[in-house]
């Protein structure tokens, strides 16, 4: 039976998201559905609420506060008033409330809206804490355990709602970062359960496999795991595989270039949409928010395979699974660190000799851990080509030690310059060194574990 | 819509010439410039510590604190009430708003009286700044001012 659906002049898709309330009545006015009267009447009405909330905030202690407390304020409340908004079923019911009913009554009910989701989010959390994936992702598991509890800790739903207090690495497969506040974590959380939970289906071994053949230092990325499990799964549908182990080879890869390669875009879709329904039975996945996800997901996967077809780069989207290598490890176990004080005697003393042959010697004589050596080299103790001297009396050993711990990355900025400094002289000692001599210290420093 | 916060400057002057009833007992009183202009310095006040007020009553609360002030003479009046005011929202700021508007002006009126002996710089530039430094290093006995020579020539000696 066909049903009439009201249309209504403003559409809740071009309102934004996290100032609905703002963007909600700037439209109204814009289509006339608010004379200017009744803009100024709900424009004085929020100042008197703003008002009401800033003496709360201060305990009607003080009767000033700074301009950026007053907007922050100004911006939490308006934000509140919109979760409510939000709730009701149009725009027409919405904008009658707005008119009509006190703004405090309406900030009082999307403040208890905030509670409410407050304590779904903390349930949802909960589950994604202990349903998450066993990886080696850094971004990750700091999100999982750390960030994401910390925003809880850390919100202020009265005089900060829309303020998103956390520091959240991991991105998500789709996180369009529209939302703010206990919103956006809400939306974050259920995305992330749904990816935990189509994730749990593979191994932990199938995913690092998958996570490993796409890049070998994934643990330091910030990627999507499920993006890549997904796609990988939806892969193996395609081929009728058994998608439990995620593996894709080359043959695998050319069967599909052949097959896929013709057709137009929304066949391919077609296609790709078929085989992630036939994925979501075998996986008995059946709840609507997740298929939708699913086919938001396939959208943009469709893109990007569609661009590897073209290219004949298919190993860029369905990614071979790469197995850990087995190297043989050297454990080193550091000598004992030496005391503040002492440290602090010895730095001294280096730092007064004239000769950077006296530098060494002391060092020599008075440094027996890893750790030190890196302290007094980190200590504005060496200075131009002292460093080289240093290293040109180190062992190879010692050296391959030392190259162990320099990072991927030598310009991160996440280092001090005292540690760039070391870096970049270390770097450039083995660069002028024989090249066998080199390879040596390299494959030694890759062999070495430390304890 | 902050730019919608006009505060009705006629009704504040009003409000503060209403305090001439409660001060003529000390021989004090404002004329209606005065007042006109004690609300202006009000408004500048707040604009240049960044600050934003709604409900007002700190001119009233100041005046009905410091009128009894063996300091304050019809005279120096005005124009001192102008100082405090402009002192009143610095110090709120450089406290970290942790003093409340009560506090603060009981405090004021406090070291006004008795170590500054009616002279406003040495509330500004030494007592007041003295009590908001120890407040901002966090220091719970914050009106303990007497050894803050000792902490300087401490601070010099460590430099």
């Amino acid at each position: 039976m066909n049903s009439l659906d009201k249309q209504h002049l403003i559409k809740r898709e071009s309102l934004s998201k996290n100032q609905y309330f703002q963007s909600m009545v700037q439209e109204a006015h814009r289509l006339k559905l608010l004379s200017d009267a009744e803009l100024e009447d709900i424009q004085i009405r929020s100042v008197r609420l703003l008002a009401r909330q800033t003496e709360r905030y201060t305990s009607g202690d003080s009767s000033s506060v700074r301009v950026e407390i007053a907007q922050s304020i100004f911006q939490s409340t308006l934000y509140t008033i919109g979760i409510y908004l939000k709730s009701l079923p149009d725009i027409d019911m919405s904008l009658s409330e707005i008119k009509q009913t006190p703004l405090y009554e309406l900030h009082n009910k999307g403040r208890k809206l905030i509670e409410k989701k407050i304590n779904i989010a903390k349930h949802m959390l909960y589950l994604v804490q202990n349903g998450r994936i066993k990886t080696d992702n850094i971004a990750y598991n700091d999100t999982v355990q750390k960030a994401l509890s910390d925003f809880f800790s850390s919100y202020d739903p009265d005089f900060a709602a829309h303020d998103t207090p956390c520091s959240i690495d991991y991105p998500l497969n789709i996180d369009k970062m529209e939302l703010a506040g206990i919103e956006y974590i809400y939306d974050y959380l259920q995305k992330l359960y749904w990816e935990n939970k189509f994730c749990k289906k593979f191994s932990s071994h199938d995913i690092s496999c998958v996570l490993r053949g796409y890049d070998e230092k994934y643990p330091d990325l910030l990627v999507n795991i499920y993006r890549l499990v997904f796609t990988n799964a939806l892969g193996c549908t395609l081929l009728s595989k058994n998608t439990g182990e995620l593996k894709i080879d080359s043959t695998d890869r050319r069967y599909i270039q052949e097959k896929f390669e013709k057709l137009s875009q929304d066949q391919f879709y077609k296609v790709l949409e078929s085989a992630s329904i036939k994925l979501c039975k075998q996986l008995e996945f059946s709840n609507d928010f997740f298929k939708e996800y699913i086919y938001q997901t396939i959208k943009e996967i469709c893109d990007s395979l569609k661009k590897a077809l073209k290219n004949k780069q298919l190993q860029l989207v369905f990614i071979n699974s790469k197995e850990k290598d087995i190297k043989p490890i050297v454990h080193f176990m550091d000598g004992d660190k030496m005391d503040d004080e002492l440290f602090r005697k010895l730095t001294n003393e280096i730092r007064e000799c004239r000769f950077a042959t006296d530098k060494i010697l002391i060092i020599q004589r008075d440094i027996h851990s890893i750790s030190d050596l890196v302290d007094v080299l980190e200590a504005e103790c060496l200075f131009g080509n002292e460093f080289l001297e240093l290293f040109e009396s180190l062992e190879d050993n010692e050296l391959a030690m030392l190259f162990s711990l320099l990072p991927i990355n030598k310009v991160d900025s996440n280092y001090e310059e005292s540690e760039k400094k070391w870096h970049v002289k270390l770097d450039n000692y083995l660069r002028e060194i024989e090249v066998t001599r080199k390879s040596n210290i390299v494959k030694m420093a890759e062999k070495i574990e430390m304890i | 819509m902050l730019k919608t916060l006009n505060i009705n400057n006629k009704l504040a002057v009003s409000e503060v010439l209403k305090c001439n009833e409660y001060t003529a007992r000390f021989g004090l009183a404002l004329t209606q410039g005065e007042a006109k202009e004690l609300v202006e310095t009000r408004t500048k006040a707040l604009s240049r510590t960044g600050r934003i007020e709604f409900c007002g009553g700190i001119i009233e609360k100041i005046i009905k604190e410091f009128c009894d002030s063996h300091f304050l003479y019809q005279g120096n009046y005005a124009e001192t009430l102008n100082d405090l005011v402009e002192i009143f929202y610095y110090f709120k700021n450089e406290s970290l708003d942790s003093l409340s508007d009560d506090e603060l002006i009981t405090l004021m009126k406090k070291y006004f009286d008795l170590n500054c002996q009616g002279c406003i710089e040495l509330l500004q530039n030494r007592e007041l700044e003295a009590i908001a430094r120890n407040i901002r290093y966090g220091i719970s006995d914050y009106e303990n001012i007497s050894d803050k020579e000792d902490y300087f020539e401490g601070e010099e000696e460590n430099e």
